[in-house]
This record gives structure tokens, C-alpha cells and sequence, in this order.
């Protein structure tokens, strides 16, 4: 999902204001939104203790940054041949 | 415009005022259509060829054909409709810089009908060998994004000492 996210990203072209505070709210969003609908059932102080026990983890976000950004770079290198080498004059 | 014109125009599924908004119509719109029409469809591809890829790999590889799936249940049902619809914001995205040349087709350094002809010759035309590049890039995605999250979070357990299972991996790919 993360890599899902970065990939859509690294395709907007004219970012601006309202663009970054959309790409930004809508992860915080989705990610809590998630959460919450997932384990609304069953959720309490001890999942949240859970929850925020990983987030804390420095390797947790490493992981996710390191996976998503090797995932996602044979696109953005081919994104970078089409627009900075092949053809620079158009973009 | 006579009365031939305006029934034709009224009975037609598109119709411009004048016949120099064709111009833009084509070689402005039409152009970032094409780019996106093909960009749009790989992503869609790629998005959710990842997926399965990812848990084919990690069904061979990690879970021992145990038909574990590291993907929550909402996260898989709601992967398809949210970020597809995220999706819809690089259908609509403008190619030709809106910050070097704020829509004016004055300011450009290029002639239009050659931006369409790049689009055209290299992106339209060439959709098999983008989709081809994508598919490769499908499965690289799909290994490295188990391998790695595997390998640094699957021993993970809570202050119970519970093990967190493998909602952590989920979550991150």
C-alpha cells in the first residue's frame, strides 16, 4: 500500500498546496480510518498500546520506507528516461 | 450556424462553439488523454498484479503453501476501491507543466502537434512494450516488498508476548 501510494505520487506532475495536503491527509486518513474499521470490534487500550508499540519501532519504518522505495524505482527510472533523456524538451 | 447545424450539433455526443477549439481539443487534451489513457491503465495493472504477486511469493516462499494471506480482510477489500480511486487523480493530470507554462499554449518551446506525435509514436502505439516493462516491474515489486518487510518484521511480538502474527507485513506492503 505504501508502495501503491509512492507510485501514484511519483505520476502527479503539477504538485501544489492543495495537492500535498491531499496526498498527506488522505495516508494519515486511511491509515487511521483502517485501523479503526478493521478492529473496531475488538479494539481497546491494549491494541492501541499494540499499535503504537510498532509504530515506534525505528525498523518498522525503515522496513516500510526501504521496501517501498525499491519497488518502486525500476518506474521511476523509467519515468526519468521518457521525461530527463529521451524526450527533455517536452517535459 | 443553420438549422441543419444546430440539429446536428444537438444530436451529437460532443460539439464545440468554434472550429479553431479543435486545435486545443486535440493536440492539448488529446495528447495528455493518450499519455494518461496508457499510465493510468499500467498503474492499474501494476497495482493489482503486485498484489497477487506479492502473495504468490510469499504463499511459495514464506508460508509453506499453508494458504496464510499477510492481507487483512479490509485492506484487501478496500485496496481495489480506495486506491484506484487515488488512481483517478493521474487520469486527470496534466502532462505539459503547468509551472513553466500556466496553460498558455504561447509559452511553449515546443510545437503542440510534436508533443502529440511523441505521445502517439512512443506511448499509444507502444502500449504492449509499456505494459511489458510494467509486468517486469510487477514482480520485482512484488519480491522485494516481501523480502524485505519479511526478513526485518516477522519476529515482531507485543509486551505479552504475543506474537503481533503478520499484520505488521500487511500493513506495510
Amino acid at each position: 500500500m505504501a508502495m501503491t501510494h509512492f507510485l501514484i505520487q511519483s505520476q502527479i506532475r503539477n504538485w501544489n498546496k492543495v495537492v500535498r495536503g491531499f496526498v498527506i491527509a488522505l495516508g494519515i486518513a486511511l491509515l487511521f480510518s483502517l485501523l479503526i474499521a478493521q478492529f473496531g470490534a475488538r479494539i481497546s487500550w491494549i491494541f492501541y498500546k499494540h499499535m503504537f508499540e510498532i509504530l515506534r519501532i525505528p525498523l518498522f519504518w525503515l522496513a516500510i520506507l526501504m521496501s517501498a522505495a525499491i519497488m518502486v524505482l525500476p518506474l521511476i527510472f523509467e519515468r526519468y528516461y521518457w521525461q530527463l533523456y529521451r524526450f527533455p524538451r517536452f517535459f | 450556424m443553420g438549422r441543419e447545424g444546430r440539429q446536428a450539433s444537438s444530436f451529437s455526443d460532443f460539439a464545440i462553439g468554434e472550429f479553431r477549439f479543435l486545435r486545443r481539443l486535440l493536440f492539448w487534451h488529446g495528447s495528455n488523454f493518450g499519455y494518461n489513457m496508457v499510465n493510468f491503465m499500467c498503474l492499474l495493472l501494476l497495482k493489482q498484479a503486485m498484489e497477487s504477486a506479492s502473495k504468490a511469493i510469499y504463499s511459495l516462499w514464506a508460508a509453506a503453501y499453508s494458504g496464510m494471506d499477510f492481507i487483512d480482510v479490509l485492506f484487501f477489500l478496500l485496496n481495489a476501491v480506495i486506491l484506484t480511486q487515488y488512481g483517478w487523480y493521474v487520469w486527470n493530470e496534466q502532462q505539459i507543466s503547468k509551472a513553466l507554462y500556466a496553460d498558455d499554449e504561447t509559452k511553449l518551446k515546443f510545437e503542440l502537434c510534436e508533443f502529440y506525435s511523441m505521445v502517439r509514436d512512443n506511448f499509444i502505439k507502444r502500449v504492449k512494450r509499456r505494459v511489458a516493462v510494467f509486468t517486469v516491474a510487477t514482480y520485482w515489486a512484488g519480491f522485494w516488498g516481501i523480502y524485505i518487510v519479511w526478513n526485518t518484521l516477522s519476529g515482531t511480538v507485543d509486551s505479552s508476548g504475543k506474537a503481533l502474527g503478520i499484520y505488521d507485513i500487511g500493513f506495510a506492503t
